[in-house]
Formats: C-alpha cells, sequence, structure tokens
C-alpha cells in the first residue's frame, strides 16, 4: 500500500465517522434545491422563459459542491496543523504531493458523489430537471470546480488556526458570492453591473460550466464551456500559488 | 445522629436549601430540593419533606411529631425518626451537616444534574452547542436587558401584544391573502424566512433571559435535529427550584412571548402600507410569525406549551404520566395489574383530561393535514398521489419501530468495556509492563551515587561510527531572540542522552534542528553521519521523533492510526501491531485515539516514533502531564527501548527522570549548554554538603558541631541537621552517641546541581 493509498483512507474514514458532517455536506444542497424548487414550481424566468427549476438545480448544485470541497479541505489543513499531523507526515519519507492528491482524491470523490445524488433528486418528476443530451460534460466542469475550490479551501486553511475562523472566512466568501454569482437566482434577473461584477468569482465560471452542461434550456456553445474551463483553471492557478505561499506545516513559527 | 432520643430538641433545615414546588411524576408526589453548596439535588417524597419542612429550628421534634400525626394520620415511631433524621441528616440537609454530604451516602438519591445534552449525534438526531460558553453570553445579555425586567415594559409590551392579536384575529381574512400574495415571490419569502430564523434564536435567548432573572443558569444553545424538524435550544438548569410555579411558567412562556413582541414593529407598518408587494409581504410575515408563536403554545410535547402547562400544573413528563395512567387504567379494568389505585384523586384528573385533550388534538390535527395533502395531491397527480402521504406516514412509523428495535438490540450487545470503557481510566492499562525496581536513590551513604555509571553499550551493527548526534557551535535565532547560542555537544551511539532545562532555554529548537524541522542559522548538525537539513527522507526512516502534543490521525482508533503511519514509512501493517504491543496498548487498539487516557496518548506518541524501529529516537518531553504511575512505567519501557541498543535523546523537566534515565544529562538555558556531564558527575561536582539528620532528643546543637567533621549544625522541624563533606566519618561518630537506628542522611540530587546551575544564570 502506497502513501498515498493510506492518507486517502484514514481522510476517508475520518470524513465518514464525522456524521453531522456528512449529513450537511450532502443534505444542504438539497435542503435548498427542496427550498427553491418548491418556492419556484412551475414558475419560469420571465414570461415564456424556461423553467426556474433549470437555473436552479445547477446553480445550487455548483453551490454545494464548491462550497463542501472549500470547507472539507480547510478544516483538515486546519486540524492537521493545529494536531501536528502535517508534521508528523513531514518526518515520515512520505511526499507532499502524496498528502494533497489524497486529500484531491477525497474532495473529488464527495463532490461527484454529491452531484449525483442532487441530480438524482432534481430529476424526481416533483423537481422537474431534464438533462441535456450532452451532460456527460459536466465531469469535467466538476472536477475543475472541485479543485478550484480545494485549492481556495488550501489557502483558507493556511490562514486560519481554529475552526471558528475556517467556518467565519469560509462563509464570508461562499454566502455572497452565491448571491453574486447567480447561485440562488437566475443570473439573467440580476442588474448588469452585478453580473459583470461576477465575472471576477470563480463560482461565475462553475455556475455557467454547470449550467451550460446540464440543463437543457441552457445549452451552451462550445466557446462558452471553454470559457468556463479556462476561467476555473486560471482561478484553480491563481489559489494554488497563493496556497503554496501561505502554507505552514506548523503554527509554531 | 442523637436527635431520636431527644423529642425536646430542636433541628434546622438548612436555610440555604433551595426548594422548589412539589411536581407530580406518575402516581408520586416529589419536592425537588437543591444543594446550593455541592449543587446536590434530591427528591423528597411527600413525608420526608413534610418533616424537612417543619424543622424550623423553633419547633421540637415531638411537635412535629404532632403536626405530622395530624397531617398523615399515623404517628413515626422511634425507629423512623431515627431513620428519617439520619437520612435527611446523612443528605445534608440540615444545618451543621453541611459537610456530611461530602463523607459519603453514595446511595443519596436524586436526578443527577444535567450539564449538557448527552449522546453522540447521527444523521437522524442529534445536537451541535452553537455558543461556546453560553453562560457568559447569557450573563451579559442579562446586564444589558435590565430596562425590560420592569413591570411597566412588559405590561406595556403585553398590552400591546393582546392588541395586536386582536386587531389580526379581525383582519384574519386580509392576512391570509397577503400570505398567498408573498408565496408568489420567491425573494420576499426568503427574506421572511430568515426573519423567522432570527426570531427563533431570540427565542431560545429569551428563554434563557427569564430562567436567568429567576435564578436559573444557562448551560448550552445549540442546534438539534431529530429529522425532518430542527431547532434551536436552549438548556437552563435549576428551573425545578425556581421558588414559584410562575416563575417556571414564565421562563417556558418566553419563548413564544418573544416571537409576538417581535412581530409589534410589523404590525403598525401593515396596517399603515398601501396596498401592493411591501403590504402583502408585511402580512405575509405577520401571518407566519403569529401561527409559530401559537403553535409552540400547542400543549404537545417539545412544545413550549406543553412545558407551560406541566409547570402550571405541577406535573413532570405530563404526556409520559398520562400514557402510563391509561395504560393502568385500561389493563385494570381487564383485571391485569393493580389498576389506577395508587394514584392520587388530582393526579387521576389530570392524567385523564391531558390523555382525552392530547389525543384529540393530535388526531385532530394529523386527520386535517392528511386530509388536505391527499386532496392537493390527488387535485395534481391523480388518486394514486392522494394516497402517498398516507403510505409515507405509514412507512414512517415502520421506520420509527424498527430504529427502535434496532436501538435495543444494541443496547443489549454492547460490551460493557467498550470505546467508553477506557475514557476515563487515568491508570496505566493492564497490559503495561510492571512498574520495574525502583532508581537506586542515594539515602544510605555518601559513597552510593544517584545513578549508575555509564556503562558500556551495545552497538548497533548497521553503523560504525561512534556518533549518533553531532552538533558544532549551531545558532538560531528568531528576531532578537538568541533561541540556540552556540551549541556544541555529542551524542554517542546507543546512549540516553538527556536535554535538561527551563522552558524557553531553547531544548526544543535544538530537537526541531537535529530533526531537520528548522535550518541552522550557523555551524552544523550530523544526524547519524549526515545533515537532516534540508529534508532528508533516508535519513527520517532511521529517526523516530515524538512530539508534545500527541500528533494522531483525527477519528481513526489507535491502531488504524498507527498503521497508518506504517504505511508512511512504507511498511505493512505487522509493524504497527508490534508497535502497539511494545508500549503495552495491544488492547486498546479498537480505541478511537479521542476516547484514549492521558497516559494512553502519551504510549501511542511513543508507538508513533517507534513503529520504524529507528535507531535513533528522540522524546520531547515524553512524560509530561503524566500521573506518578504511569511515569514509572513509561520509564521502564524506555529503559527496555535502551537496552535494545537504540540511541535516545530526551528532553525532559523531570529531574528525577533524568537521574534515573540518562547515561548523560546537558543542562541548558537561555540557548546554552551550561553543563554536561553524567547525572552522578554533575551532583559530586556542586561538591554540596551531605546532611545528616538525627531526633533533636538523641542529640543536641552543641554535642552535634563538637563532632570533628561536622560544619554546620542546626535544629529544624524536630531534627538536628548537621552538614558535612565527609559523611561516613561523622556517622560512625553520630551512631555511637544517638544509636544506629536514628540517622538519616540526605545528599545532593541533579535538582541541587540543577537549580545550583541554572540559578546562577538569572
Amino acid at each position: 500500500m502506497s502513501a498515498y493509498t493510506a492518507l486517502t483512507r484514514a481522510n476517508y474514514r475520518a470524513a465518514v465517522r464525522d456524521k453531522t458532517t456528512v449529513f450537511f455536506t450532502f443534505a444542504f444542497p438539497l435542503l435548498f434545491l427542496i427550498v427553491f424548487g418548491l418556492i419556484f414550481q412551475g414558475q419560469t424566468v420571465k414570461d415564456d422563459g424556461p423553467p426556474y427549476i433549470n437555473y436552479i438545480a445547477p446553480g445550487v448544485l455548483s453551490w454545494g459542491v464548491g462550497n463542501a470541497a472549500m470547507f472539507g479541505v480547510a478544516f483538515t489543513l486546519m486540524h492537521w496543523r493545529r494536531d501536528d499531523i502535517l508534521r508528523l507526515i513531514w518526518r515520515t519519507p512520505a511526499s507532499l504531493t502524496s498528502v494533497l492528491a489524497s486529500r484531491y482524491a477525497i474532495a473529488v470523490g464527495v463532490g461527484l458523489a454529491q452531484a449525483a445524488l442532487f441530480i438524482g433528486v432534481a430529476l424526481l418528476p416533483g423537481f422537474g430537471l431534464r438533462l441535456a443530451s450532452g451532460w456527460p460534460l459536466v465531469l469535467p466542469v466538476l472536477v475543475l470546480g472541485i479543485t478550484t475550490f480545494m485549492a481556495l479551501g488550501l489557502v483558507v486553511g493556511s490562514l486560519a488556526d481554529t475552526p471558528e475562523a475556517v467556518a467565519a472566512i469560509a462563509n464570508c466568501i461562499m454566502v455572497p458570492m452565491a448571491f453574486l454569482s447567480g447561485s440562488f437566482f437566475p443570473a439573467d434577473l440580476m442588474p448588469p453591473w452585478v453580473r459583470d461584477l461576477s465575472l471576477a468569482l470563480p463560482l461565475r465560471y462553475f455556475n455557467d460550466g454547470v449550467l451550460g452542461t446540464l440543463s437543457e434550456t441552457h445549452h451552451g456553445s462550445a466557446a462558452d464551456y471553454a470559457l468556463s474551463c479556462a476561467g476555473l483553471i486560471g482561478f484553480a492557478a491563481l489559489f494554488a500559488l497563493v496556497a503554496a505561499k501561505t502554507f505552514r506545516w506548523s503554527n509554531r513559527g | 445522629m442523637r436527635a431520636p432520643g431527644m423529642p425536646e430538641s430542636r433541628p434546622r433545615r438548612r436555610p440555604d436549601l433551595l426548594v422548589g414546588p412539589a411536581v407530580l411524576r406518575g402516581a408520586a408526589e416529589l419536592h425537588p430540593v437543591k444543594d446550593p453548596v455541592n449543587g446536590r439535588r434530591f427528591e423528597l417524597r411527600a413525608k420526608e419533606f413534610f418533616v424537612l419542612d417543619h424543622l424550623d429550628g423553633e419547633r421540637t421534634l415531638a411537635e412535629v411529631g404532632d403536626a405530622y400525626a395530624g397531617r398523615f394520620g399515623a404517628r413515626l415511631g422511634e425507629a423512623q425518626w431515627r431513620q428519617l433524621l439520619g437520612l435527611l441528616y446523612g443528605r445534608g440537609l440540615l444545618a451543621g451537616a453541611e459537610g456530611a454530604a461530602q463523607a459519603g451516602s453514595p446511595g443519596a438519591s436524586g436526578p443527577r444534574p444535567k450539564g449538557a445534552l448527552s449522546g453522540r449525534s447521527t444523521v437522524l438526531s442529534g445536537h451541535v452547542r452553537m455558543v461556546s460558553d453560553a453562560g457568559a453570553l447569557i450573563e451579559h445579555l442579562h446586564r444589558r436587558t435590565a430596562f425590560a425586567r420592569t413591570p411597566f415594559f412588559l405590561g406595556t409590551v403585553l398590552l400591546l401584544v393582546c392588541a395586536m392579536m386582536i386587531h389580526l384575529a379581525a383582519e384574519f381574512g386580509t392576512l391570509v391573502d397577503d400570505m398567498n400574495q408573498l408565496a408568489h415571490q420567491p425573494v420576499l419569502l426568503m427574506a421572511a424566512g430568515v426573519g423567522l430564523w432570527v426570531s427563533m434564536a431570540l427565542h431560545e435567548l429569551a428563554h434563557g433571559l427569564v430562567g436567568r432573572a429567576f435564578g436559573g443558569t444557562v448551560t448550552e444553545i445549540g442546534l438539534r435535529w431529530r429529522l425532518p424538524v430542527t431547532y434551536m435550544y436552549c438548556l437552563v438548569q435549576d428551573v425545578p427550584f425556581f421558588a414559584r410555579r410562575r416563575h417556571q411558567m414564565a421562563t417556558a412562556a418566553a419563548g413564544p412571548a418573544m416571537n409576538l413582541a417581535l412581530l409589534l414593529p410589523l404590525w403598525p407598518l401593515w396596517a399603515w402600507a398601501p396596498a401592493g408587494a411591501p403590504h402583502s409581504a408585511l402580512g405575509g410575515a405577520l401571518l407566519v410569525g403569529l401561527v409559530f408563536a401559537l403553535a409552540n403554545l400547542a400543549p404537545l410535547p417539545p412544545l413550549d406549551g406543553y412545558k407551560l402547562l406541566g409547570y402550571g400544573l405541577g406535573v413532570e413528563r405530563l404526556a409520559a404520566g398520562s400514557r402510563g395512567y391509561l395504560a393502568a387504567a385500561v389493563a385494570g379494568r381487564f383485571g391485569r395489574g393493580p389498576g389506577t389505585g395508587g394514584y392520587p384523586p388530582r393526579a387521576r384528573a389530570v392524567y385523564r383530561a391531558y390523555g382525552l385533550a392530547a389525543g384529540a388534538l393530535t388526531t385532530g390535527a394529523a386527520a386535517l393535514l392528511l386530509l388536505w395533502a391527499t386532496r392537493t395531491l390527488a387535485e395534481r397527480y391523480g388518486t394514486a398521489g392522494g394516497w402517498a402521504p398516507v403510505l409515507l406516514l405509514l412507512a414512517a412509523v415502520v421506520l420509527w419501530r424498527l430504529g427502535l428495535a434496532a436501538r435495543a438490540r444494541r443496547l443489549q450487545h454492547t460490551p460493557p468495556d467498550g470505546d467508553e470503557g477506557t475514557r476515563d481510566s487515568a491508570h496505566p492499562p493492564r497490559t503495561a509492563p510492571a512498574v520495574t525496581a525502583r532508581p537506586p536513590r542515594g539515602t544510605a551513604g555518601d559513597d552510593h551515587h544517584p545513578a549508575r555509571e555509564p556503562r558500556e553499550q551495545v552497538m548497533t551493527p548497521v553503523e560504525q561510527a561512534a556518533e549518533a548526534v553531532v552538533i558544532d557551535d549551531v545558532r538560531k535565532s528568531y528576531g532578537d531572540l538568541k533561541a540556540v547560542d552556540g551549541v556544541s555537544l555529542t551524542v554517542r551511539r546507543g546512549e540516553f542522552f538527556g536535554i535538561l532545562g527551563p522552558n524557553g532555554a531553547g531544548k526544543t529548537t535544538l530537537i526541531e534542528m537535529v530533526e531537520g524541522l528548522r535550518r541552522a542559522d550557523g555551524g552544523s548538525v550530523s544526524v547519524l553521519g549526515s545533515s537532516p537539513w534540508p529534508r532528508n527522507t533516508e535519513l527520517l526512516r532511521r529517526l523516530g521523533v515524538q512530539t508534545q502534543a500527541s500528533a494522531f490521525f483525527t477519528r481513526l482508533s489507535a491502531l488504524e492510526h498507527l498503521r497508518t503511519v506504517a504505511t508512511l514509512y512504507g511498511l505493512g501493517p505487522e509493524a504497527a501491531d508490534r508497535a502497539l504491543r511494545e508500549v503495552g496498548l495491544g488492547e486498546q487498539g479498537g480505541t478511537r485515539v479521542d476516547d484514549l487516557s492521558g497516559g494512553q496518548r502519551q504510549r501511542l506518541a511513543i508507538a508513533t516514533a517507534l513503529v520504524h524501529e529507528p535507531e535513533l529516537i528522540m522524546l520531547d518531553e515524553p512524560t509530561a502531564a503524566l500521573d506518578p504511575e504511569a511515569r514509572r512505567s513509561l520509564w521502564s519501557l524506555l529503559r527496555g527501548l535502551k537496552s535494545q541498543g537504540r540511541t535516545i535523546v530526551h528532553t525532559t523537566h523531570h529531574l528525577d527522570e533524568a537521574e534515573a534515565l540518562c547515561d548523560r544529562v546537558a543542562i541548558m538555558s537561555h540557548g546554552r549548554v551550561i553543563a554536561l556531564d553524567t547525572p552522578a558527575n554533575l551532583v559530586r561536582s556542586l561538591k554540596a554538603p551531605t546532611r545528616v539528620l538525627v531526633p533533636a532528643d538523641r542529640i543536641t546543637v552543641e554535642r552535634a558541631l563538637a563532632i570533628d567533621g561536622v560544619d554546620r549544625a542546626e535544629v529544624d522541624n524536630g531534627e538536628v541537621v548537621m552538614e558535612t563533606r565527609v559523611a561516613g566519618q561523622v556517622i560512625v561518630a553520630v551512631n555511637e552517641i544517638a544509636g544506629p537506628d536514628a540517622v538519616q542522611t540526605r545528599t545532593a540530587t541533579l535538582e541541587d546541581a540543577y537549580l545550583a546551575l541554572t540559578g546562577s544564570e538569572h
């Protein structure tokens, strides 16, 4: 067994044994979906536009996946540094790459499971999401989005030294971003300046990418798809650079 | 207790006892009593309480006995008096017996105080704390809200709330219309939802604040879920001990009252707003808030109305009591069981009435809801859809029963020493190596030195180099602070090397440079023949480091943690199993790391350092925060490691530990090594005198001073203490004067040497 497998297994066990977090990771986006689904049931954007659910389901999905990736990584990194687990790993011959790769594998696994569950529920008759024919294209977008938000989580986890700080910083980043990027209501209904502003936010690209591939009524062009992916790659690289700068093996000095 | 025989004595109950109003639980009437000093709670039955209540220090026991006979129609016999007073006295409820409770009557009954919600959270039900120090928060708010605790303020708010409710009831039709409008405006609906959440949080704070105002304490504020319901909660302690029932009722009613009061600002706005979106939004919010607050007053558990009713009637667990009563009544009707003869008349009336009312309320509400859901769904999805809620309800009931059954089975099968069993054990585990012979201590004579001389060590066959660690003029600064300031030392292979020093002496920094975590600013560090910096993975395989903080992978068991570490070193699971056995934790392998005791965690930390069988082991205060027993058993573990030929570098505060274990000791202070030698040589270099002690009645100071070789003599604590540098000679002389059994000697220890050395630096 490799160091990567061992750390992935340890991460996985720690994750599934934290029942509360598991529950909120999977139930929270669903809860939002149900609430919005019920509120907007049968309604359309503008008079003869597409149903709201086609906006809301991809939006809430990208928000939920990004949120979980960021929180999970930030909490793990903060805990591992605070409890000196990072030092323990440093002392073994294991490479930093295997540490990051194992956490990445968990984040991608959790994100894809979230997405599968979420889309499954959204397809139920009560919600009425209809998948576009090219829906498998959403998978690369999901992986890129998870990467971006995991990198952001690495930054947050490096800056914060307590669970409270992680929660505070992460929420301050995610909640306004969710509203500005159109996760919770259609970007088409927002004032133009908000739409322009949101181009500076990673969640906007994640949203657009998921929306454009998943939703039948918003099927985007190849250029849109490429733009979303490029945006996510750009932000991932940026956050990874910042994370490399802010990373600390230990809280002490 | 001397009272029973003395009908004229006047025992008095403690005036500071907290006594709450009587409550009914099942068929029994109970009086809650709390000892404010040690926090113990009791529930006294009517007769015991009657006696306690009448012992006011003025009535004699004979008078109390008369009153008792008048009330209960029977006299207390001598033996009963003895038992009763013994009970009250033993529990520390009588004046002058405050300490008796501590003296131990472990059988003292009464509910144990519940300071916090217990039990593990699961996906389906659980709780999470949201305020780290709820008591302090409520205390702060209590001071800030003094303005609201005036009759004028409260009266005004209540009047306004009543007026608002009358007006809203009159305009109910408009409110419903507004609500329908609001339902089509998602953004405003969300705003109303957020408002409702805020209102719920303030609802809980109101419970806490009113409880606090009547003398309760708030221990926890958090979020609880029993799917599909989530709600906030606020634990208020001591409500049963409030002096009056209306205080208890006010505490329960405070939450809904707060919800209603929060609606007050919306009411005029709604009344005056012109028709349109804002008007309907306000109306909808008012309706939602109103329904929320009033629904909370329904007398069903766990709603506030239920608690309110229970406090008002003085009945605990009203619902369970009613169920019990009705079950007993039905069983009695069919001739099974004792029936309801044991229930006092008031209890019968209360349980019967509540049982009927609650039953009617629940079935009525459920039927209405089901009817509505069935009709709505049937309209939309056809007849089959109409059956969905009924089926869902049935499925929920079945699942719930299955859950209960599974839980009962699990409780039956849980072995007594599962995870929980090891949580509190501060003692070393049973498999721990037994405490070996105590380290020799210099108590017999001058020529017996406290520590062993360094002996020939078993060399590890792998390397021929004689040095494990060579540190040469190493420096490290943090800003202006010179943490390590020119340290040079050599650790030989197979040596047990101690680094001693006060906090901040630079020990940890030095260790961190040896393991390669930090780079030295100057000088050179060589470990097992190579440089540890930059990160040297070949070297890391041969090093084992245990840290002060016990770092374990989150939520894994001890064995899982070690196996993970073993894999990081590229080893198989056998290595982890072996290391776990080696530190005597073989039986704790399945225990979660968070559930290990302090001593077990230290052992696991050492096992983590040993998993890859390193040649050089570095221990940073391995016995910090251990009790003496656990420390000794750890010592024998460390001695065992040394006898395997490993090199051990060991930092510690404990001088006795260094003296007992280390071959050589470096004493550090202010980043420098101020002494480096064997413990025995360090002590000897002090040239400290040996003290000879003789009881003062065997020898006088004058005679002691007359002995050849005694430098000083004085009386201390009933003993004549002589200081000498020729102990053997003096002891012989003292033996002749005082007899051999009277003499004790004290030689200098490493502690004396350490204090002398580090003291001179300050």
